[in-house]
């Protein structure tokens, strides 16, 4: 979470105030999004299934509309569990009006619990069980666009993060939704097409994916978060190079005020409802938006995204980032006495921020704006 | 019933948290309550200057916590008030001489027979303050109306709600009810802007204070000084009554005329 601050410790202490909320840790359920559908990941180490069950039900009621009528597959590693625990978790899960597509095991006896209540199994492995008849979302192996019973092994595409009052969410790297462009660039070169004309041939491909990317000559400031951000995208996507579009984690929505010294990094727009106080930092790949004051620290279009925008209600950043651009509120530079950072904006409308030509403006906002 | 431990910390050094707590467990003790007072800034040991105690010092938390003195033997009874007792720090201690588990264990038996327990915090947000803060059940922050008071303010909330679960209180010292007339200094809602958390009370800027610290006597034991009221105030709101704000006026013309010339 911060970097720099090391946390305070309780010790445990069993005289010591029940507090309302007992964390509960959030790795036991982790809920991530892959190609077809919506994966529960449920660790295999200690906890009680109960516990377990809980901790689920109070994600599925925090994030209750997310999920209607979904499918999941529920992912439980070696764990052991009887048919019970199985209906348990059914039953809490079609509660919220999500059916449950697969269940996938590698233990052998849950797996049996698993078809003698009618859901379709799947090995660690990858091999599809038999799907019983019953109620389970799928019957046999020839039906559906998704291919019931089978979760192809991918990576998790996204994460959701139900974090608590005052968690940083984790920053999610970003995945191509799309066919890697290396397979595109790959049919470019076969029909021998001259990469940098804009032909139509291929009619669908976004013509900036045939640009190389050229570091940017305007670039003026190259801040240290825009070379660790570079260096995290370099890594990622090496399949990815030739892109000059910035492959973006979605949206991530977080209430609350930012506090001083808090870092919020996400690789998608974010959306913030609430205030940013000054000292906080918010760092996104995409855009930002600030549903209340902004007086901290933003950089949107941290991965070089240079179309990136951001605005909010009450502008006054301390600092301001768009890609590789700096700029700084002209408050700042005003030393006239009496003048405060948090004096109340003498023009009191939503502004945004973006580069045109070569530097950050901002602008207030009015509906002609594009 | 196990009594309160109130953390009284500021993030910023020099806002006033020894004084604060000093003359808060002072009207908390006038009020009627038993308050032990716990100086946790090891190795720099103010509140017992302050409370005019120093001389009176036999045994630090350190001895306590090494098990050289049972607790009881080491708290200092102030004998101008009632049930009113100092738990020194160290002088020649530091802060690592003590950890979050044996704070927690001393607080626990102080709560066991005191009805409030005020641990004045040192700045910072290091070892110091998680020591002071492992065992309270209330924050108090202080903080001036200062920009870079507020700045540290922010981050301590942050750390407390982050960590710990507790939603502070704020304390605003040294407001100048002039300078924010002029617009010089920032008035206690924007303060309030900024941290968003529960205002419990305002302690305006006067020599008075200064003075008394100096002394070793804290304001809030005269009643008739007109400022000591501020304390009583707080020291009210803590236990649960509503108590309006004061007002604060402006000095009049004659006194500003007798300060210009220096009488």
């Amino acid at each position: 979470m911060s970097e720099s601050t090391q946390p305070i410790t309780r010790p445990r202490d069993p005289a010591s105030r029940q507090r309302a909320d007992s964390p509960a840790k959030p790795s036991i359920v982790r809920i991530v999004g892959i190609g077809d559908g919506i994966v529960m990941r449920i660790g295999d180490q200690e906890g009680r299934w109960g516990d377990i069950v809980r901790v689920l039900a109070g994600h599925l009621v925090k994030a209750e509309g997310f999920f209607q009528g979904e499918r999941v597959a529920i992912e439980i590693g070696s764990r052991l569990l009887s048919a019970d625990d199985m209906q348990q978790i059914a039953d809490v899960l079609t509660g919220y009006n999500i059916a449950i597509w697969a269940v996938r095991t590698s233990n052998p006896e849950t797996r049996r619990m698993a078809q003698e209540i009618g859901l379709s199994v799947e090995g660690a492995d990858g091999n599809s069980g038999d799907g019983s008849s019953g109620d389970g979302s799928s019957g046999d192996g020839s039906s559906g666009s998704g291919g019931p019973g089978r979760i192809k092994d991918e990576r998790a595409r996204w994460e959701v993060h139900l974090g608590q009052r005052g968690q940083v969410a984790p920053s999610v790297k970003p995945q191509s939704e799309f066919q890697p462009p290396q397979s595109i660039a790959d049919s470019i070169a076969d029909r021998a097409i001259d990469p940098n004309s804009q032909a139509t041939e291929l009619g669908t491909l976004p013509p900036s994916q045939k640009k190389a990317v050229a570091p940017s000559p305007l670039a003026v400031f190259r801040t240290d978060a825009d070379e660790d951000a570079d260096a995290d995208a370099d890594e990622e996507d090496t399949d990815d190079q030739s892109s000059a579009e910035v492959i973006l984690a979605p949206p991530y929505i977080y209430r609350g005020t930012l506090r001083s010294g808090q870092v919020f990094r996400h690789a998608g727009t974010i959306m913030l409802i609430g205030d940013v106080n000054p000292g906080a930092e918010v760092i996104s790949g995409g855009d930002i938006f600030v549903w209340g004051r902004l007086r901290g620290i933003v950089h949107a279009g941290a991965m070089g995204n240079e179309r990136s925008v951001v605005c909010a209600i009450d502008f006054e950043p301390i600092q301001l980032r768009i890609a590789g651009y700096i700029a700084m509120s002209p408050k700042a530079v005003t030393n006239e006495p009496g003048r405060w950072f948090w004096r109340r904006n003498a023009v009191e409308k939503p502004e945004v921020a973006r580069v045109m030509g070569k530097q950050i403006v901002v602008d207030v906002w009015d509906s002609q704006w594009k | 019933m196990a009594g309160v431990v109130l953390t009284i910390t500021s993030g910023k050094g020099g806002v006033g948290k020894t004084t604060t707590s000093a003359n808060l467990g002072t009207a908390l003790a006038m009020a009627g309550q038993r308050v032990v007072m716990v100086d946790a800034d090891l190795g720099l040991r103010n509140l017992d200057i302050v409370m005019g105690l120093e001389s009176r010092i036999v045994y630090t938390i350190v001895d306590v916590i090494e098990g050289r003195c049972p607790l009881h033997q080491a708290l200092i009874r102030d004998k101008r008030v009632d049930e009113l007792y100092l738990l020194p720090a160290s002088q020649t201690r530091d802060k690592d001489a003590v950890t979050p588990e044996q704070m927690m264990a001393v607080c626990q038996e102080l709560q066991q027979i005191a009805d409030y327990v005020l641990i004045d915090s040192p700045a910072g947000i290091e070892a110091g303050f998680r020591n002071a803060v492992a065992p309270a059940t209330e924050v108090l922050i202080i903080t001036t109306p200062e920009v870079s008071a507020l700045r540290d303010a922010d981050k301590v909330i942050f750390l407390l709600e982050r960590d710990v679960g507790i939603e502070p209180r704020l304390i605003i010292n040294r407001y100048n009810p002039r300078l924010v007339r002029r617009g010089d200094m920032l008035n206690s809602k924007d303060i309030l802007d900024i941290l968003s958390i529960d205002l419990l009370g305002i302690v305006p800027d006067d020599d008075n204070i200064v003075i008394s610290t100096n002394k070793g006597r804290p304001i809030a034991l005269e009643r008739e000084v007109y400022i000591s009221r501020a304390y009583h105030n707080i020291a009210q709101r803590i236990l649960g009554y509503t108590v309006p704000l004061l007002r604060f006026q402006e000095i009049s013309w004659l006194e500003r005329f007798r300060r210009t010339i220096g009488l």
